[in-house]
């Protein structure tokens, strides 16, 4: 009987301590995803399931590497899984409680940011080595890591119930528009190469005049002089590229939002390059943040102007952003600049690939931030980059946008007169939007701000002829010039009125 | 005292040290530590032209300040090699700044009078405004032809360096 009775504890002994070092282990992982789940949490509408993947990859790339230094230094799993858990969050927001000391105290660098961070963890190493035991050191990495499991929980709890009630009711897709993709047999030898060139929150006439004040007469005079078709009261469907691409990419509104998955879905073979290739077009693809997700395999041509880490808009980045690292992702704005005017140039060369026949599909994120120029070129400071307050900092960049895009159809049309060449935004100027969103200034009537901030720039040039497009979506625009161009017979949708 | 806590003193001593000098360590490891220099800007010669294209603001982490732009000498020969350097002049010191030179085929073309080859009139330099000490700069080229005398030139402006702040002083 005493046998057996001191026999059982032993084994429990035992046991508890491996199921607590596991646990431990995963604690550290858990804290060590705090700030992924945070921001991932925070930005779930504008990321793809490629940025999920790659980040949550890095992050953990990230904790195994700590965790590995910390076990070859310290020789114990509980007390290298607590160092990772005292050393994963410095590290993930270096750079934000970096931002907040240098508010107090401007000359402190990031240098020393690093050498205050080396030494305590130094400092930090030898107490876990020397003064803590295993015991105390296990129950803290259950404890520390309890919270933030909870904390976790309720970060993404809200999101997951919002995804499981809306998710299915937004959908209305448009299956008659698809449908006509394995019945298109037309092909001609000379149809002319078209150019659809999205530029990411270039405003419409309206908008401009209501957020800046400011009259972009003399750029529409000068898309006429080359003749453009323009329309000043366009409208998108909805404010985020992601659903207006995707839908526009379809000729069809198929949602106004999408998951993840039918996003990736819809772009698999967008109903504008399925019927395209039908015709015999080639394609060509400017893809700035590499943000249009369209199969390689549609693609004869490329162009990414940056890698992974120069994005603007995806997790990664975010993170990196916020975390020791920052200084990989620092680049000169001149850079961005750089990029900007390599991406422009390459839409005027893309009028020189072939004489009939290629579709070019250029994204810009430009004149969106970060806003880095002036009207002039001219680099403007770094408080300006995301300055939404400031409705001139997005205006000398929109003006200096007005140049280069004029500069870029000029040379496409003396190289290809018969060309069409399709300029739109996504959407308008999100000024009020980013105002309420950032700042909590409320819009007094946001259904009025949300349709000028849905107004956008239209223009077509139709090989040098007229084509009405006055107040049409741009998924409208595109079924319109597909019916002329091939016959189709597609008609017009609702409009995004 | 026992003898770890004479090595975590030892740890915590290193560190303030290191603190204290960091600045210095990595202008000096990245190249950006600057050396202040007596430099007479007195004789400014009337022969150059000169125009500031970019100047950015201080950016990254080293608040680096980039500036661009052309100069020229109207008595240059055809196709010498040229080089142009930046000074910051305080009232008692200054900095020398060295630049890169780049072809520009719009001054040549812009002064077809003197009869210029593209190659070096423009310019372009990076500093760091870390490296700066506080004060009122006025910022002179000196610019002339590699194994000649250079001249120098007073490009009327002005930068102001204080606390983290390295702004141009608009007249």
């Amino acid at each position: 009987m005493t046998e057996h009775k001191t026999t059982k504890p032993k084994a429990a002994l035992l046991a508890t301590p491996k199921i607590e070092l596991f646990a431990g282990i995963i604690a550290s992982l858990i804290i060590a995803m705090f700030p992924y789940v945070y921001f991932a949490n925070r930005n779930l509408e504008l990321l793809s399931a490629s940025d999920l993947w790659i980040s949550a990859g890095m992050v953990i790339a990230h904790w195994l590497m700590l965790f590995l230094i910390n076990l070859a230094i310290l020789r114990s799993f509980e007390k290298a899984s607590f160092a990772t858990i005292v050393a994963a969050l410095p590290l993930s927001l270096f750079h934000i409680g970096l931002n907040a000391v240098q508010k107090i105290m401007p000359n402190v660098h990031y240098w020393h940011g690093i050498v205050l961070f080396i030494t305590v963890y130094i400092i930090l190493l030898l107490v876990i080595h020397w003064y803590l035991s295993p015991n105390l050191v296990r129950k803290l990495n259950l404890i520390i890591g309890g919270i933030f499991l909870i904390l976790i929980l309720v970060n993404i709890m809200p999101s997951v119930l919002h995804h499981f009630r809306t998710e299915k009711a937004d959908i209305t897709v448009g299956g008659d528009v698809f449908e006509k993709v394995e019945n298109t047999a037309i092909s001609r030898e000379h149809y002319p190469n078209m150019y659809l060139f999205i530029m990411d929150e270039f405003s419409g006439q309206e908008g401009l005049e209501r957020y800046t004040g400011y009259d972009n007469q003399k750029f529409y005079d000068d898309l006429e002089a080359l003749s453009f078709n323009v329309s000043k009261s366009s409208r998108s469907y909805t404010l985020l590229s992601r659903v207006e691409i995707t839908n526009l990419l379809n000729l069809s509104f198929l949602a106004d939002f999408f998951s993840e998955q039918e996003r990736a879905e819809a772009l698999k073979s967008p109903y504008l390059f399925t019927t395209l290739k039908a015709m015999g077009y080639d394609f060509n693809l400017i893809n700035d943040q590499k943000y249009i997700s369209i199969p390689d395999s549609f693609l004869k041509y490329q162009f990414v102007p940056q890698g992974l880490f120069q994005r603007e808009e995806n997790l990664a980045k975010i993170l990196i952003e916020k975390s020791v690292y920052f200084p990989i992702r620092i680049q000169p704005k001149l850079d961005r600049i750089d990029i900007i005017k390599a991406m422009f140039d390459y839409g005027k060369k893309s009028s020189e690939i072939q004489e009939t026949k290629l579709f070019t599909l250029g994204y810009f994120m430009f004149p969106h931030h970060p806003w880095v120029v002036n009207e002039h070129g001219a680099p403007l400071p770094e408080s300006e980059i995301k300055n939404w307050k400031n409705a001139d900092t997005y205006l000398g960049q929109l003006k200096f946008a007005n140049k280069l895009v004029l500069d870029m159809v000029n040379e496409i049309i003396e190289n290809d007169p018969q060309a069409i060449i399709i300029l739109v935004g996504d959407h308008g100027y999100r000024q009020a939007f980013h105002l309420e969103k950032l700042y909590g200034i409320k819009m007094e009537d946001p259904e009025l701000e949300y349709f000028f901030m849905r107004n956008i720039l239209s223009a077509v040039y139709f090989g040098g002829e007229k084509l009405d497009i006055e107040g049409y979506s741009t998924i409208n625009v595109l079924r319109t010039i597909m019916d002329e161009l091939f016959g189709l017979g597609l008609g017009l949708i609702e409009e995004a009125n | 005292m026992n003898k770890s806590y004479k090595i975590l003193l030892a740890f915590v001593v290193a560190g303030l040290v290191l603190l204290l000098f960091s600045t210095k360590i990595v202008l000096l490891v990245t190249g950006n530590a600057l050396e202040k220099k007596q430099i007479d800007t007195t004789i400014t010669s009337p022969d150059l032209h000169y125009h500031i294209d970019i100047i950015s603001p201080p950016e990254g982490l080293l608040r680096s300040v980039f500036i661009r732009g052309w100069a020229f000498d109207t008595k240059y020969q055809a196709d010498t090699k040229r080089q142009i350097t930046m000074i910051l002049k305080s009232d008692t010191f200054a900095y020398e700044i060295p630049t890169f030179s780049e072809s520009r085929e719009d001054v040549r073309d812009a002064f077809p009078r003197y009869a210029l080859t593209a190659n070096d009139l423009g310019f372009g330099g990076t500093f760091s405004s870390i490296a700066i000490q506080e004060g009122k700069y006025e910022l002179f080229l000196k610019v002339g032809e590699v194994g000649a005398e250079p001249a120098l030139l007073k490009t009327n402006k002005t930068f102001i360096k204080e606390g983290v702040r390295f702004e141009e002083v608009l007249p």
